[in-house]
Parts: C-alpha cells; sequence; structure tokens
C-alpha cells in the first residue's frame, strides 16, 4: 500500500484521497483537481441529485462496459478512466466543432432556427448519467433539448445558435465527465434501424390481429354452447377471416418467404413446418367461411404468428445489444488534427483533411490519417494494427498508419491516404467480407425440422386416406386440415429463440458479449481451439520474475528506467515502486544495507536522502542523477555523480567492455531456457546484479486449459511470439509445443485455420490483434479478448471483456447447458405434437380444443426456457481481475 | 344483437386508426430506443419546473 494512502475518500468518484490533497477545513475531499472542477460545476447547477442516483444504482442495469480498458494494458487508447465516474479530458480543442465542415457534416439545421446534433459520449455508465445528460440545459442554457440513448451511449441536443456555439456544449459535456464525439451512422446501423422497425411493426400488427381474432372467436364458442343466430355467426366467422388475412398475409408473410428461401437452397429450415400450418390453416378456413360450413381455426393462427414473432424479436434485441456494446468499444477516431497552413499550425476537424496536407502529430495523439514522415524521431505504438504493444522506431521516410499512437516527440507527417482510403478502413472491409463467408451452420432446430415435416406430412397423408376410407372426402379434409394445424411446431419455434435470448443475457451479465447466437450451438460440441499466446494465457505484460543480486540496486535501477517506455522498463519500474515503499517501512534493513556498499559519499549522502523522505523514485529533483541514454541495441546508461550505471541484455554489457564473471551466465541459464528476457546490471565495471524479466502464466490458465479439455476441446497455441517462449509456456500447461505454432504469421494464422475446416475440425479462434481478424472470420467461432484491436472485435462473434481463459470455459458451460435446455423443449414440444396428432388423427379435435393445447405448450416451454438458464447450476461466479 | 352489424365494423376501424398511428410514430423514430425510456421513467421529476428557454440562471 502507498505511504500516501488515507482513508478519505473523494467526494466526487469515491476514490482514496492521498494525504496530500487532505484539506482538514473543508467537508469535501477530492482526489485530483478534475473531480473537484466536476463536482463545483454539478453544484453549482443544481444537479447534486447525481449522486444519490449513481449510488442507488451500483449495479448498472446492464450498463455497455466501460470504453476499452486501460488499467491492465498500458498501450490502449487515450481515454478517461475505467471507474464508473466521469472524468473530464481537457485535451480537446473543441473550437473545431465551429468548423464549417464539421457544421456540414454532422449539423442539422431545424426550420425554427435551432440546430440539432447527434454527439457519441464516452463515460456513459448508469443512469445517473441519463438524468445528468438529460439536464444539461441547466449547465447550457443555449441547449433546449438533450436526449441520451443509453445503449448507443448517443446523446440528441438541439440547441439555439444564436445563444452558444457548439464548441462551448461540447466543452460543458467534457467538463461534466462525457467527452463528445461527432457520432457517425453507418449505413450498416441504418439497415439495422429498418430492420427493427419493420419487426416491431409486424409484431404490432400480428398482436393486434390474434386479440381481434380470439375475442371473435369466443363468441363463437360461446355460440357453441348456448346456440348462436346463424347470420350472426356467418357475419363473426367473416370477419375473422379478415382478421386472419390480414396476420397471414402482413406478419406471416416473414415465415412463408423463410419457407420459400429454404426450399430453394435445397434446406429446409424451421419455416416450413410452420408455414405449411399457417398456408394450409389459411386456406381452409377461407373456403369454409365462403362454403358456410366447417371449422375456422383463425385464432390459433393469429396466435401462432404472434408468439413466433416474439421470440425471434426478443432473441435479435438481445443480439443487438451485445453488438451494440461492442461497436461502442471501437477506437474513436480524433476529431481534429492539426494542418500547416503557410507557416502556422491550426486545428482542423479530420473531414477537411486532404491527401498531401502536412500535419502534426504531438506525443500522446493519435494519427489521423496514413501518411509518410517528413520529420522528427519517435516511437508509435501499433497495437492497433498489430496487436503487440512493443513500441516502434520511427523516423523521416517511415510510413505511419491512422489510428496508431505517438508515444514520443512530434512528428511532421505528410498525408497520403485519408478516410476509407486507409489502411485500417481496407482491413476493415477486408474483415467485413471475410465475416460474410464465414462457414454456415446448419441449426439444431433446422435438422429437426426436416424430419419433422416428413412426420407430419406422413400422418397426414394416413388420417387423409383412412378417413376417407372410413367416412367421406369432407371429413377427410376437415381432419387433415385440423392436424397440419395443430402440427404447427409452435412451442419449438417459440422456445428456441428465447432460450438463445436468455442465453445471450446470461453471457452479458459476465462480461461476455455474443453478437452471433450461433456460437452456443457451435460451442457445445467439440473441435479445436487455437490459442493467442501473449495476453491471452500469459498475463500479458512483462514482470519482474526474479533479482539475483544486490538488492540495494533496485531504487537505482527504478532511477534509471523511468523515462523509457520499454517493457523491460516499465516492468523494473512497478516493481520497485512498490519495493521502495516497503523498504521505507522497514529503515532500519535499509541502513544496513547502506553500509555494505562501497559507493561514493555522494552516492550514499543522496541514498540516505532517498529513505528520509517518503517521495517516490520518480521526483529526482535531489538527486545528483546526470544523463541516463537509452541505446538502440538493447541498454541503458545512466550517470549518477562520476559513477555509471548499465543496465541491458548480455550484448550489451559485453559491447560496453564489462567482462561478466561465469557465475552470472550460470544463474541466467535457466532463465534463457523459459525464454525470459534478462537485464544484466553493472556499476561501473562490475555486474552486480541480474534482472529477469517475463510474462509470467496467468494463475488460472492451468485449470482452464484442463477445463476445455473435459469438455471435448482440444487447445494448440498459435503464437507470433519466438519457439521458446512458446514452447515454455506449451510446457506448463502439459500442451505439446509444436514447431510449426510459433513465430506464426498473420497469413499462416488464417492458413491454420482454414486447414481445419476444410478437415472437418470445427474451430474456436481466440484472439485480439489485427492480426488475428482475418483468422477470427474464417473459424467457426472467432472470440477477441479483452483489450482487443478494432478489427478483430468487429470480425469476432464474441468479445470477452475480461483477461483469461476462464470466461472461455465458462462460455462453453453455457453453451451446453443452452443446448441441453433446447433439447428439453424439444422433446416437451413433441410431446404436446403428438397428443394433438392423435387427437387431430381421431376425429376428436376441435377449434377451442385447438386454442388450449397450443398456448399452454408455449406456456410450458417458455416458463421452462427462461428459468433454467437462471436458477444457479454450479457456474463460477465472475472471476475477479488481476 | 344485431347492433354487432355496427359495432364490430366502428371496432375494426378505430383499430385501424390506431396502427396508423402507431405506423407513423415508428417511422418518425418514436420506437427506435426501447431501452432508455424506462430507466428515464424510473428517475423523479425535478422539483421546481425549468424552463430552458426562459431561465438564464439558476
Amino acid at each position: 500500500m502507498s505511504p500516501t494512502h488515507t482513508d478519505v475518500d473523494c467526494s466526487h468518484c469515491d476514490l482514496p484521497v492521498p494525504r496530500g490533497l487532505i484539506d482538514e477545513h473543508s467537508d469535501t475531499q477530492f482526489c485530483c483537481e478534475g473531480c473537484r472542477a466536476v463536482y463545483t460545476m454539478i453544484r453549482d447547477h443544481g444537479l447534486e441529485q447525481f449522486y444519490r442516483l449513481r449510488d442507488a444504482s451500483s449495479t448498472p442495469p446492464s450498463a455497455p462496459p466501460s470504453a476499452p480498458p486501460s488499467a491492465q494494458s498500458a498501450h490502449t487508447y487515450p481515454t478517461s478512466s475505467t471507474s464508473p465516474t466521469p472524468t473530464p479530458t481537457h485535451t480537446q480543442p473543441y473550437h473545431v466543432f465551429d468548423d464549417e465542415t464539421f457544421i456540414a457534416n454532422h449539423v442539422d439545421q431545424l426550420d425554427n432556427g435551432t440546430c440539432r446534433i447527434d454527439l457519441r459520449l464516452s463515460g456513459i455508465h448508469c443512469m445517473a448519467c441519463v438524468w445528468l445528460i438529460e439536464r444539461l440545459p441547466r449547465v447550457v442554457p443555449a441547449v433546449i433539448e438533450s436526449r441520451l440513448n443509453f445503449r448507443q451511449a448517443t446523446a440528441r441536443i438541439t440547441w439555439d445558435p444564436n445563444r452558444a456555439a457548439l464548441s462551448t456544449i461540447a466543452r460543458s459535456l467534457d467538463r461534466l465527465g462525457y467527452p463528445p464525439h461527432p457520432a457517425k451512422t453507418t449505413h450498416a446501423q441504418n439497415l439495422h434501424r429498418q430492420t427493427e422497425r419493420k419487426q416491431l411493426i409486424h409484431l404490432a400488427v400480428a398482436g393486434a390481429c390474434a386479440g381481434n381474432a380470439m375475442l371473435l372467436a369466443i363468441a363463437l364458442y360461446m355460440g357453441l354452447l348456448d346456440g348462436i343466430d346463424t347470420a350472426h355467426q356467418t357475419f363473426l366467422r367473416w370477419i375473422s377471416l379478415g382478421v386472419g388475412l390480414v396476420a397471414l398475409s402482413w406478419p406471416g408473410s416473414t415465415f412463408f418467404r423463410g419457407a420459400w428461401a429454404g426450399l430453394r437452397l435445397r434446406a429446409v429450415t424451421l419455416d416450413l413446418p410452420i408455414a405449411i400450418a399457417l398456408g394450409v390453416g389459411g386456406i381452409a378456413g377461407l373456403i369454409n367461411v365462403i362454403a358456410n360450413r366447417g371449422d375456422i381455426y383463425f385464432d390459433s393462427l393469429t396466435i401462432l404468428i404472434f408468439l413466433l414473432l416474439t421470440g425471434r424479436f426478443v432473441q435479435s434485441r438481445q443480439q443487438r445489444h451485445a453488438q451494440d456494446a461492442v461497436s461502442l468499444m471501437h477506437g474513436l477516431t480524433p476529431i481534429n488534427c492539426r494542418v500547416r497552413k503557410q507557416n502556422t499550425f491550426i486545428d482542423i476537424p479530420i473531414e477537411a483533411l486532404h491527401v498531401n496536407d502536412e500535419i502534426q502529430l504531438r506525443s500522446g495523439e493519435r494519427v489521423p490519417a496514413d501518411g509518410t514522415i517528413i520529420d522528427g524521431q519517435s516511437t508509435m505504438n501499433h497495437a492497433l494494427l498489430t496487436g503487440e504493444s512493443t513500441p516502434t522506431q520511427v523516423g523521416p521516410g517511415d510510413h505511419v498508419y491512422a489510428g496508431t499512437q505517438n508515444l514520443g516527440s512530434t512528428l511532421h507527417i505528410r498525408v497520403t491516404a485519408i478516410a476509407h482510403d486507409t489502411r485500417i478502413q481496407r482491413l476493415m472491409e477486408i474483415v467485413a467480407h471475410g465475416v460474410t463467408q464465414k462457414p454456415a451452420i446448419v441449426r439444431f432446430t433446422d435438422r429437426i425440422a426436416g424430419w419433422f415435416t416428413l412426420t407430419v406430412v406422413t400422418s397426414a397423408l394416413a388420417v387423409f386416406i383412412g378417413w376417407w376410407i372410413a367416412d367421406s372426402l369432407t371429413t377427410a379434409i376437415d381432419h387433415t386440415v385440423a392436424l397440419l394445424i395443430v402440427a404447427c411446431p409452435c412451442a419449438l419455434g417459440l422456445a428456441t429463440p428465447l432460450t438463445l435470448a436468455v442465453a445471450v443475457a446470461s453471457a452479458a451479465r459476465r462480461d461476455i458479449l455474443v453478437k452471433n447466437a450461433d456460437v452456443f450451438e457451435n460451442l457445445a460440441k467439440h473441435g479445436t481451439l487455437l490459442l493467442d499466446k501473449t495476453g491471452t494465457l500469459t498475463q500479458g505484460q512483462m514482470r519482474l520474475i526474479a533479482w539475483h543480486g544486490d538488492e540495494s540496486f533496485k531504487p537505482l535501477v527504478a532511477l534509471a528506467e523511468q523515462h523509457s517506455s520499454h517493457p523491460v522498463a516499465i516492468a523494473l519500474r512497478t516493481a520497485f515502486q512498490n519495493h521502495n515503499q516497503n523498504q521505507n517501512h522497514n529503515q532500519n534493513q535499509n541502513h544496513n544495507h547502506n553500509q555494505n556498499h562501497n559507493h561514493n559519499h555522494n552516492h550514499n549522502q543522496n541514498q540516505n536522502q532517498n529513505q528520509d523522505q517518503d517521495h517516490q523514485p520518480t521526483s529526482s529533483a535531489r538527486f545528483p542523477i546526470g544523463q541516463t541514454t537509452e541505446h538502440g541495441d538493447g541498454g541503458i546508461t545512466t550517470q549518477f555523480g562520476h559513477d555509471v550505471l548499465r543496465i541491458g541484455s548480455q550484448f550489451f554489457i559485453q559491447s560496453a567492455g564489462i567482462t561478466i564473471n561465469p557465475k552470472w551466465i550460470s544463474l541466467a541459464k535457466p532463465h534463457q531456457n523459459h525464454g525470459h528476457s534478462l537485464a544484466f546490471v553493472a556499476w561501473n565495471h562490475d555486474v552486480r546484479a541480474l534482472a529477469v524479466i517475463g510474462d509470467e502464466l496467468r494463475p488460472d490458465s492451468l485449470n482452464a486449459i484442463t477445463q476445455i479439455r473435459q469438455h471435448h476441446w482440444k487447445p494448440i497455441i498459435v503464437s507470433g511470439d519466438h519457439l521458446g517462449a512458446v514452447n515454455a509456456v506449451a510446457r506448463q500447461l502439459n500442451l505439446t509445443p509444436s514447431p510449426s505454432t510459433a513465430n506464426v504469421s498473420p497469413e499462416k494464422k488464417l492458413a491454420i485455420v482454414h486447414q481445419h475446416v476444410t478437415q472437418n475440425h470445427r474451430v474456436i479462434m481466440v484472439g485480439d490483434g489485427v492480426n488475428d481478424a482475418a483468422a477470427l472470420a474464417a473459424a467457426h467461432v472467432g472470440i477477441a479478448v479483452h483489450g482487443g484491436a478494432e478489427t478483430s472485435l468487429a470480425a469476432a462473434d464474441v468479445y470477452i471483456a475480461q483477461p483469461g481463459l476462464m470466461p472461455i470455459v465458462q462460455l462453453i458451460k453455457l453453451s451446453h447447458k443452452t443446448a441441453s435446455v433446447i433439447r428439453q423443449n424439444l422433446i416437451i414440444s413433441l410431446g404436446y405434437n403428438a397428443i394433438a396428432i392423435s387427437l387431430a388423427a381421431a376425429g376428436l379435435l376441435s377449434p377451442w380444443i385447438a386454442a388450449i393445447l397450443m398456448p399452454l405448450s408455449s406456456a410450458t416451454v417458455l416458463t421452462l426456457a427462461v428459468t433454467s438458464l437462471t436458477r444457479k447450476h454450479g457456474m463460477s461466479c465472475p472471476s475477479s481481475t488481476y | 344483437m344485431s347492433i354487432i352489424y355496427l359495432l364490430i365494423p366502428l371496432a375494426i376501424i378505430l383499430a385501424a386508426v390506431a396502427l396508423i398511428g402507431f405506423l407513423w410514430a415508428v417511422h418518425r423514430g418514436q420506437f427506435d430506443d426501447l431501452d432508455t425510456p424506462p430507466i428515464r421513467s424510473i428517475l423523479d421529476d425535478d422539483d421546481e419546473k425549468y424552463d430552458p428557454i426562459h431561465n438564464d440562471e439558476k
């Protein structure tokens, strides 16, 4: 625990307030100026209700997961926070929102002189956020209306342009902790919206028709009991026909189209028996009403249509929720960039950028478009494209790509490609295309449909012939029609989508977002599981595993590495910051260590100063640390007064003329075999310590691999890392190391997936980088994991927001459970169908019996579907993060 | 009972009008977001009426 840790919580975000920032005279405390600013703003506008609401909704109502997780991995987008409290960024120059190009592209001018815009907000987590955003008019009086779409985290803001500029509004939103970006509606989103609307309309019409048909039917049934005037009966039957035909031709057309589409492809889907039932029932009803004879079944038919459409609607809504949540994770492109105009640089919106413009990219900013570096040296984070977090050196002449992040110093770039021509956009298009080529799955219910239809048609024929012989043609027709109607797989058609919807929701509660419900069926079977190594099986970050040698060098090493962004440096820094805190608690021990050194006088003084204060090694103001040089060949040199500290690889130390004592080499050997990195620490002319840095296996990886095996999936590691590291991990997990699965390029990954697919093995691919995207799309089930790049999110069927393998195990278990529930439903619905068909065959069926049986069967499977997956059945709670 | 010859067609016409109203609302996008209204309905109303156009400061 940090020595500055206190028990006082920030009044805004509830994180602990460091000791130095506590103000005894105030009854509110803040952990940072950002929180103080937001709190003041909320208070000034009378919006304290926000805190009450936020605390009341401590479990957000299935909120979309927070912005791209950045706490654990040091290499993702510069988003605000992972805590459920909005924090402002203060980094965007929002004045580009007032630029003409921006306004032309994103702002709607309404008739009454007001303007309207859709802004995508980061940091929306719970209903308190909804409350706060919709009270924006209090904060910025020019805003007339502000409405938030929670699922898509998009606010529709209408404001008076004469009273305030858009940039003011944007800045206020940022200060409240919700940095805004212009919302882009893609073609795919528009398509989704149209489909949703159509589904809703169909559902409403089907419901209205079903309700009315039922009322009319009850009147007719009462007529059967008590007697009814023939004229009235005929009238009611005609009205029923009208209502029935509306239902069959409008919402019911979905099933006819589906059955026809399936037949054309010579595939039988569940739509076929449904279409048969609806068609036969409709035609028979039509004839019977016109001829004024026989029974009509329009009440059962319309209820059928309504229930089946409800099931599908619920399922597609759940899937869309998951898809929305995943698309919220897509990195946001920068809204503005700095372009050279004559001799200065000005901020312009990104849409106004042209090819051959010169842009300036500062440290921490993300590249707005593809280009070539004209001036400047820096390091870039290419995680978006490669999935690797190791920074790469770039200089003049090198290409940079839109979306990657500049880690070092300012660069000047000549733009070569913008918008859809950028590499990342092209990749997205390839991925989108790849997704459509995914190996199709013949769903379980569709396979059943074939046998089902066959059985039903055979029974119908048998009944028809039987009754024709035993009685008259008309009786035969009547009984056959009755059979075909009640043989409809209503229960099955309703239960499966509902079961899948519940499964998708259940997974979402465990932070597993399922974009495509077919995965449950795939995962309930067996096959091959292709796993990435770094980040999935391992922690994903370099950590200090072992330290051999002089302990007192640790703070020096931390100091030397403080400015480097190399993974080894980060690992050493992190390890020793913690260490320093412990040292400060054991002051006596430190002093003893001091005596054992033959440092020079200066250095001794500095060590004492170090121990005396509560400071972190990063505050080097009083430390006479000299030049720190980071060398290209794997090492760092730091001057401490007259002494030199060198940290680096064996090669680096030896090139500096220092002989390494053989004892260090023998200490290093076992670690090298594990594939770990070594950093030798040399003081002046002697090696004094050895640091072993590596990416450790996650604690639960072995358990997860064992369970995966138990569920009949064969795990294979496919990694871009070198053979030594892969083999080391494989051995620890009891997996057979295979040379073909190390140093794997993106093309090779895709080839491996294809290889398995053609061998008819079911393939699950787990990955995170862009180099995995094509493989993810080609596999039967593509799973993108925690920290995944944008393209792999788009390519995958499942996104897992937690690190590690255990969520995959949970998903597999959930799939098995879902498959068994679907099988249960099948048995129950077949039972009902058997009873109904027997009754129809015996000639005992009448419309009112059918009207009871159908809802009864639906209610049974519905209850089972919803309750079975929510009952506790030994599934572990979501694993804690590390 | 022959009143049903009038009442039932009347009821159907009313249902049709309601349906047209529903279709209009859907096309205007009022049903696009079915998740935020439930959240909004739980939130309490503000104590004072707040007029955004005429109320300059609190």
